[in-house]
């Protein structure tokens, strides 16, 4: 059982979509054009409205993790603080994990003929940094937490659009968007 | 396609099960026990046949991995990992197989326990692809449409051996009749499984309603049903009718169902809905 739980906040309400998370994520690790372990996502309110609202989501270092359960070479394991690591050299490529996990975390890379996935910049947290992600945001919208220490009352679990939560137990959680509204001059 | 081995690996393999499970079931008729010689002969044919196919099954599953060289790896997820379990399983049916084909002769108790093993492997198989992350499969069903496959292949495949092995001619006239109707029943528990697993992802969650409207809205599905369920059931209802097994009542029917049964497994994974799509992940 982990000692504590490290985790994800990502406050919607200050992220303005600018991909310099995921960015900073593909910098740091040196990741393929087409792998990205962290990524934004859009969140419509509805299909008419435009997109105002996003989502930075990488791996969320479950409670109960998918990949871990389904691998059948045991690669993946629950560090004391919680983070989920993988062994990429146990790893074969059988991509199981890439299929299991809700979030799409791990991500199959066709040059490595490996899966891999965020592992919340374990080597940057032991050397006493923050992650690349939440050092590069320039909203202070993602930010790195104890997820027993989590102090904002308007965080949530999920939001719209998010995968069902119950399966894995992920450790991010969300500040939503305040409602926007409209004003418009009618003459 | 990134599907390919896997739908060539679970449908070969499936068949092999089903083969060796017929095979052990019918030897409880009247005719394999008065006809003892043939019955071991032919049960030597079908150990081979599902050694060597299982064997093939294996190497091509093996193309899906990243590192094939490291396959045997695979071995240490268990007790907790699925595909662990499946590939131990498979190994040991196919290692069976193999072994039962050098034995004098094969006992009924080793038939048996060979037929379980194998019947595992297929649960096994199918419990990895029921998956939380994939709403539409986390009921339940892939164990079940895996067995079915199993179930439908086995008698089919049975009946290809009574048509053209010399110790299957010697059973022909008893076993053809109760072989078809056999397949038969498969057939329809197959497409019943078909359809419900269908209705039951599309009162489901979103990501299984949108599969659901893909597999019902695909041409595939309704060859799959019509071709490679219905109108074999048809071909093998007249030859229990009229049990001659000529090539001709025999061969297309096998052929359909095993196109069908590729059809569905197509479908089956290219269809799948991940919770991470609905929001584009």
């Amino acid at each position: 059982m982990p000692t504590k739980q490290l985790g994800f906040h990502h406050n919607i309400d200050l992220c303005i979509g600018c991909k310099a998370c995921q960015m900073a994520c593909k910098n740091e690790y040196e990741l393929e054009a087409d792998v990205n372990w962290r990524r934004v996502y859009p969140v419509r309110e509805n299909p008419a409205a435009p997109e105002r609202n996003f989502i930075s989501v990488a791996c969320n270092h479950c409670e109960n993790p998918e990949c871990k359960r389904v691998c059948p070479v045991g690669a993946y394991s629950k560090r004391e603080d919680g983070i989920v690591v993988q062994d990429h050299g146990k790893c074969i490529g059988c991509r199981l994990c890439t299929m299991a996990c809700p979030y799409g975390a791990a991500r199959y890379s066709p040059k490595h003929r490996k899966a891999s996935k965020c592992e919340l910049c374990k080597d940057r947290l032991d050397a006493g940094q923050t992650t690349a992600c939440v050092a590069a945001c320039p909203q202070s919208a993602l930010k790195l937490v104890e997820m027993g220490k989590l102090n904002d009352p308007r965080a949530v679990v999920s939001v719209p659009g998010f995968p069902d939560s119950d399966i894995t137990h992920p450790n991010i959680r969300f500040t939503p968007p305040v409602s926007s509204r409209q004003f418009r001059r009618d003459s | 396609m990134e599907w390919t081995s896997l739908i060539l690996f679970t449908v070969l393999a499936e068949g092999a099960v089903g083969l060796v499970l017929f095979h052990t079931l019918f030897g409880f008729t009247n005719a394999a026990r008065t006809r003892e010689t043939a019955y071991d002969g032919l049960g030597k044919q079908v150990v081979l046949i599902a050694a060597l196919v299982t064997g093939v099954a294996m190497l091509v599953s093996l193309t899906h991995l990243g590192w094939p060289q490291f396959a045997f790896r695979a071995l240490g997820g268990l007790p907790g990992s699925w595909l662990s379990w499946e590939v131990l399983l498979t190994g040991i049916f196919a290692a069976g197989c193999l072994g039962l084909w050098v034995m004098a002769r094969r006992p009924a108790w080793a038939l048996m326990a060979l037929s379980l093993v194998g019947l595992a492997a297929t649960y096994a198989s199918g419990k990895i692809y029921a998956l939380p992350s994939v709403p539409a499969n986390a009921g339940g069903f892939p164990p079940l449409l895996f067995l079915a496959s199993a179930l439908v292949a086995g008698p089919a495949c049975l009946l290809l051996l009574l048509a053209f092995t010399a110790p299957g001619k010697e059973l022909a006239a008893e076993w053809a009749a109760p072989l078809a109707l056999t397949a038969v029943g498969a057939i329809l528990l197959a497409g019943a499984l078909t359809v419900a697993y269908a209705g039951a992802a599309s009162a489901g969650a979103p990501e299984a309603k949108l599969q659901a409207a893909q597999l019902a809205g695909s041409a595939w599905y309704l060859l799959r049903l019509l071709l490679g369920l219905l109108l074999p059931a048809a071909l093998l209802l007249r030859t229990a009718r009229r049990p001659k097994l000529t090539v001709l009542a025999v061969l297309p029917p096998v052929l359909l169902m095993v196109v069908g049964e590729l059809a569905g497994r197509t479908l089956f994974f290219t269809s799948t809905i991940f919770t991470n799509s609905y929001i584009g992940m």
